[in-house]
């Protein structure tokens, strides 16, 4: 009985972290236009969620998480816009690494991973539930 | 011989165990399918037989507790670049397919009890 509910213990983990992740993407893509304030500064810098297994020692079970989030060191986009506040000398503006095809794509393995945690949420609840049948016959 | 310890009765409940607990590896599993480096792992059925047969060959002796398996690695057919080798799909269908087998174990347990239940009962009722 207990393998069920350490089943469903590891899913909700799987869960957190997945939406976790989507937090993330969601930052990016809201994100994606954010200059810098003041002139040649740095725009916003695309994040990335790094994920890892760990063991919830309270209950001995080995989970996931989001550990942290990691910035993407890939080079900003340059774009030609002298009027821009944020632009430098030279009338360049740094606008972030962020690639909404490439958020939308990580986007959907979120989902996806998302509704497999919640798949197996839902098989390991029946399991426990045909179990608890015996008790009522 | 108690109830307790009938052959079939001791079969279906180890069977049970071995199919919550591998389905508890199948969940974490899928909880960790994008884990940078993380390799899925699965029980084998070659250990289930073999606690079956010492099971049974116990039986007379008395229950033995809740057995805990050994998990070891089986990685999917694809792995990522960051090395991650779990494939969503193959999980799921390892996940329904142990389902499948739990509640049929499942189902046979509650016959079995059944069965029990209707010897039991005093004639003509």
């Amino acid at each position: 009985m207990s393998d069920a509910s350490d089943a469903l213990a590891v899913a909700a983990a799987g869960l957190r972290a997945q939406s976790a992740r989507m937090r993330i993407i969601a930052e990016n893509i809201a994100n994606a236009n954010s200059t810098a304030e003041t002139p040649g500064g740095d725009p916003y810098r695309r994040q990335m969620p790094v994920f890892e297994a760990e063991l919830d020692r309270a209950t001995g079970l080995e989970t996931v998480r989001m550990s942290r989030a990691t910035p993407d060191m890939s080079e900003f986009r340059l774009e030609y816009e002298p009027g821009h506040p944020a632009a430098n000398e030279d009338g360049y503006v740094r606008y972030p690494n962020v690639q909404t095809l490439v958020e939308l794509m990580d986007m959907r393995e979120a989902q996806r991973s998302y509704e497999a945690n919640l798949n197996m949420v839902e098989s390991s609840r029946r399991m426990m539930e045909r179990a608890l049948d015996l008790l009522r016959r | 011989m108690s109830l307790d310890n009938a052959p079939t009765l001791a079969i279906l409940r180890e069977s049970m165990a071995f199919h919550s607990q591998r389905n508890d590896l199948l969940t974490r599993n899928i909880a960790n399918a994008n884990t940078p480096g993380y390799t899925p792992q699965d029980l084998s059925r070659a250990d289930f037989h073999r606690a079956l047969q010492e099971e049974l060959r116990s039986s007379a002796s008395g229950a033995v507790g809740p057995r805990r398996y050994e998990a070891h690695d089986s990685p999917d057919s694809q792995t990522t670049v960051n090395g991650n080798s779990v494939v969503l799909e193959e999980q799921m269908v390892r996940a329904q397919e142990n389902r499948l087998q739990y509640e049929t174990a499942l189902s046979l347990y509650q016959k079995s009890l059944g069965l029990m239940r209707m010897a039991a009962r005093p004639v003509g009722r």
